[in-house]
């Protein structure tokens, strides 16, 4: 009996137990009907604004009153399924069980190769790698020169080796954002309009100075191949299996309610 | 016949289970496939830089596992503050996005030890510790006045347990859990050659008058040990260092960096031994040394270089000071209490017993209790989650109920905290190892929270002819050596120093480059301050080594700043005037940016009200380099 010594395994054994007794109560006096009254916006209404000191907007205010609706059917059903049996667990923790049940199930089975690759072609933008630059550059200090932007123009065609950098004299592979963030975003954003080449081009002015760049190679934005992203994609696949298999749970029980609103 | 059906399914996914463990090899073996078949695909290249890199970062950040942010209101996990520090945006206990301009380099996620994960166990009412008296008061937590209250009952849970008495709030499966959380999130977000996480946690000893001696013990790799050494186990930073000794032993290897000297009431940098008369010896020295080769000299709870009563001279002292003890209101007394005054008390102490116990380094760090540090003035969030988030908790904007004609504020500790500070550190590339070993040389810098650079290199070989040269980083190092290092004696021959700072390309140009000289006479304690590079073409008045004033202001009506003024870059070499062979001394790098509109300034132009006439209006963000020694024979 080695699966009694999983806790999983034997928490849904013991689960069944508790359903094949529950089997003989009755479930009748359970409703299927869902009411959402007044009073129960306004204390989902107080009790947001209690805990953010604000109150909610309206589309926060729709998403507590679904969350409360389907708190409320997984309530019902958790009772109807006998989970509170002999038990003073309440509400919450019901709900949280029932919550904890159906993600394990959505867990338990690993997905397929085949269905890892599906999932990428299908979520291919979310692994887009955005372009990537790789250069040299030369750099002409405005502090030690009355006219860097004007030496930088001469060593276009001088090749003249300019002043002495803080920064790498050349990258390999960044994206303009990480250029950004070390050159200033000017910068970035006028390298990013070269075309490569093999002789230096500009000048371009950074946060620092004049630079002349030799833009060797850009790596266009492109999808990987699932083999370089295959972990993150079984993660993400996983997650989502998850999260769908919850959601389907969910739609399937909510076919069986009739949820009444207030009149707007 | 709905349940019976659902019966049959959970009984079948036991069986399942079984089946799922008896399986595993065949699952392993396929893992193992596509995870070679990943590593063939794009083996990754991790970038080498032989003259180094700057790398900035945090290492000192708290999450919803520290007890002090649960009770803050801080919901955000470690892999949440990893995320922030690779440039993520994600959410404030109050419900708005933090992000930096720009992300960092590598972060320590450095929970308190003590308490690890529990205050999130005794908010859950239901859990096992829903009973407890306090979970009412902690799952209360969830606005400023709430927060306040569930801090005081935690800290008065502290202050009189019964110290011979179990502390039915160190529960050890708790911490081990959140401690195995810590590790699995650093592990993952561990990305060599882009991305640094390190595994960390933060050792929060105080004296029994809230003396601070807190410090951050960051491992080199994932090699850590099962449970953290806590303020529980013992309040002595020498157990804590004996700790790493026995883990150093068994192939674990650690630092620990200590953080705000400047509330610690002269107990973070003593003369003896830990509430002890006995002097310190070459043993402590070298038990500290071993383990402590840096500190951390600002963060948000304000910067501990120097404070005017010890120095002066120095007009740029009075610099972010927070002088109240942590966590408390009592009075901070300078001696003991920052960082250039220890590094002048440890020369004096190797004098006598032959060992510095105060040969340090420096960083700079957030410790940030909201998983996401505050570096920008004009993007500034403080540390404490919802209790100091509304301007009026921190005395930045008056109270709503106050006289316009005379304001009052809001007097808390938030009052003195700052959008501080990041660590740089120099290293080959962005990978543990060479992080670590460059924390191990001292290879490092602070700053107050701009991605300054600054370089630092002393020697005999050096002298002018470097500077502007191509390979003057190569030459440096080839012929010198780097921050952290030393110089020794004999030789009459002043040693010359290399210094170079470029500005954060998003923040302020530079206004000044200086050496901060301290040492030995006679016995005596001494500094100086020396301006050695002066923007906008300015030059050292010999006289009184100060750059001329470069003009640099700023409107406080609206944060501008004086254009065109200041320097991208500003680099010198430099040879100490008053060297003396026979004299022990220090030497490092301070480079101040041109003002700018401080935190609480914007804070008062956002809400349309004064700024507060207690704070500085302005302030000049900077950096320092850990210092290079000379050792006279």
């Amino acid at each position: 009996m080695n699966w009694l010594k999983d806790p999983l395994a034997a928490f849904l054994a013991g689960g069944a137990l508790i359903f094949l007794a529950s089997m003989f109560v009755s479930d009748a006096e359970i409703s299927y009907d869902v009411e959402v009254r007044d009073a129960d916006i306004e204390r989902l209404h107080d009790h947001w604004n209690m805990q953010m000191r604000r109150p909610p907007t309206v589309q926060e205010l729709a998403d507590l009153v679904e969350q409360f609706v389907k708190d409320e059917i997984y309530f019902r059903e958790s009772k109807r399924l006998g989970l509170d049996a002999n038990d003073s667990i309440v509400r919450r923790r019901m709900v949280q069980k029932l919550t904890y049940l159906t993600e394990d199930i959505a867990a338990s089975n690993p997905l397929e190769e085949a269905a890892l690759q599906a999932y990428f072609e299908e979520n291919q933008e979310d692994y887009r790698v955005s372009a990537q630059f790789s250069f040299s550059h030369r750099y002409f200090s405005t502090d030690r020169r009355d006219d860097a932007e004007g030496d930088a123009r001469r060593a276009l065609e001088t090749g003249a080796s300019g002043d002495p950098f803080m920064l790498q004299n050349s990258y390999n592979g960044r994206s303009e954002s990480q250029i950004g963030d070390l050159f200033g975003r000017d910068f970035a954003s006028a390298l990013a309009q070269l075309e490569p080449g093999k002789s230096p081009q500009g000048p371009i002015e950074s946060a620092y100075g004049w630079h002349t760049v030799k833009l060797t190679s850009v790596e266009a934005a492109h999808i990987p191949d699932f083999a370089e992203v295959a972990d993150r994609v079984a993660s993400d696949a996983e997650q989502a299996a998850r999260h769908s298999a919850n959601e389907a749970y969910y739609d399937d029980l909510k076919t069986r309610y009739n949820v009444i609103y207030p009149d707007p | 016949m709905r349940i019976v059906f659902f019966v049959a399914a959970l009984l079948a996914f036991g069986c399942s289970q079984e089946t799922a463990v008896e399986s595993q090899t065949t699952d392993t073996g396929q893992a193992d496939a596509v995870e070679a078949a990943a590593q063939t695909a794009a083996e990754p290249v991790i970038e080498v830089n032989p003259n180094k890199n700057a790398y900035f970062g945090d290492t000192h950040v708290h999450t919803i596992l520290s007890f002090d942010a649960y009770i803050m209101g801080t919901r955000r996990t470690p892999d949440d503050a990893y995320e922030f520090a690779k440039g993520g945006a994600i959410e404030h206990a109050s419900g708005f996005k933090m992000q930096m301009k720009k992300p960092l380099d590598f972060l320590a996620v450095s929970d308190h030890a003590f308490y690890l994960g529990m205050m999130r166990e005794l908010a859950d009412e239901e859990g096992p510790y829903g009973d407890h008296r306090l979970s009412e008061v902690v799952a209360g937590a969830t606005s400023a006045q709430g927060s306040t209250a569930a801090f005081q009952a935690v800290l008065g849970h502290l202050r009189d347990r019964d110290p011979n008495a179990p502390d039915d709030l160190d529960d050890r499966d708790v911490r081990r859990s959140a401690w195995q959380e810590v590790i699995e999130s650093a592990e993952r977000h561990n990305d060599p050659g882009n991305f640094t996480a390190f595994i960390g946690y933060e050792f929060t000893s105080s004296g029994p008058g809230a003396q601070n001696l807190h410090r951050n013990v960051i491992f080199r790799n994932d090699k850590v040990p099962a449970i953290p050494f806590s303020r529980l186990d013992s309040i002595n930073p020498e157990d804590l260092w004996a700790w790493m000794d026995t883990n150093r032993d068994q192939g674990i290897e650690s630092l620990a960096i200590p953080h705000n000297p400047n509330g610690s009431d002269g107990w973070m940098f003593e003369r003896t031994y830990f509430q002890s008369d006995k002097p310190i010896d070459a043993a402590y020295a070298e038990l500290r040394m071993r383990n402590e080769p840096l500190v951390e000299n600002s963060q948000v709870k304000g910067t501990s270089d120097t404070h005017p009563l010890l120095s002066p001279n120095d007009e740029w002292a009075d610099f972010e000071l927070m002088e109240l003890r942590i966590a408390s209101t009592l009075p901070s007394r300078p001696e003991g209490s920052y960082v250039r005054n220890a590094l002048l008390n440890g020369m004096l102490i190797e004098e006598e017993t032959g060992t510095n116990p105060y040969k340090f380094g420096v960083i700079a760090a957030s410790d940030t209790h909201n998983a996401a540090g505050s570096f920008e003035e004009d993007n500034y969030w403080s540390k404490t989650g919802l209790m100091d988030i509304n301007p009026v908790n921190r005395g930045s904007v008056p109270l709503p109920d106050s006289d316009p004609a005379s304001p009052e504020y809001a007097s808390g500790a938030s009052n003195f905290w700052g959008a501080s500070g990041l660590a740089g550190v120099w290293a080959e590339s962005n990978t543990r190892d060479a992080l670590y070993d460059s924390f191990r040389r001292k290879e490092t810098f602070a700053t107050s929270g701009p991605h300054i650079r600054v370089r630092f290199f002393g020697g005999r070989g050096l002298d002018a002819s470097l500077e502007g040269t191509d390979d003057v980083i190569a030459t440096a190092y080839a012929n010198g050596v780097p921050m952290g290092g030393e110089i020794n004696g004999p030789g009459d021959e002043a040693p010359s120093f290399y210094l170079w700072a470029s500005k954060d390309p998003d923040t302020e140009k530079l206004q000044r480059l200086q050496i901060i000289k301290g040492w030995i006479e006679d016995g005596d304690r001494k500094e100086a301050v020396f301006d050695v590079a002066c923007s906008d073409g300015g030059q050292v008045d010999p006289a009184t080594n100060r750059c001329p004033d470069n003009g640099a202001s700023v409107d406080i009506a609206t944060c501008a700043t004086t254009p065109d003024v200041g320097a991208s870059e500003l680099s010198a070499t430099w040879t100490d005037p008053g060297f003396d062979p026979g004299q022990r001394a220090f030497y490092y790098v301070r480079v101040l940016e041109n003002p700018k509109c401080r935190w609480s300034t914007w804070d008062a132009i956002r809400a349309g009200t004064p700024p507060n006439p207690n704070m500085h209006a302005t302030i000049q963000d900077r950096a320092w380099s850990s210092p290079i020694w000379f050792n006279p024979s």
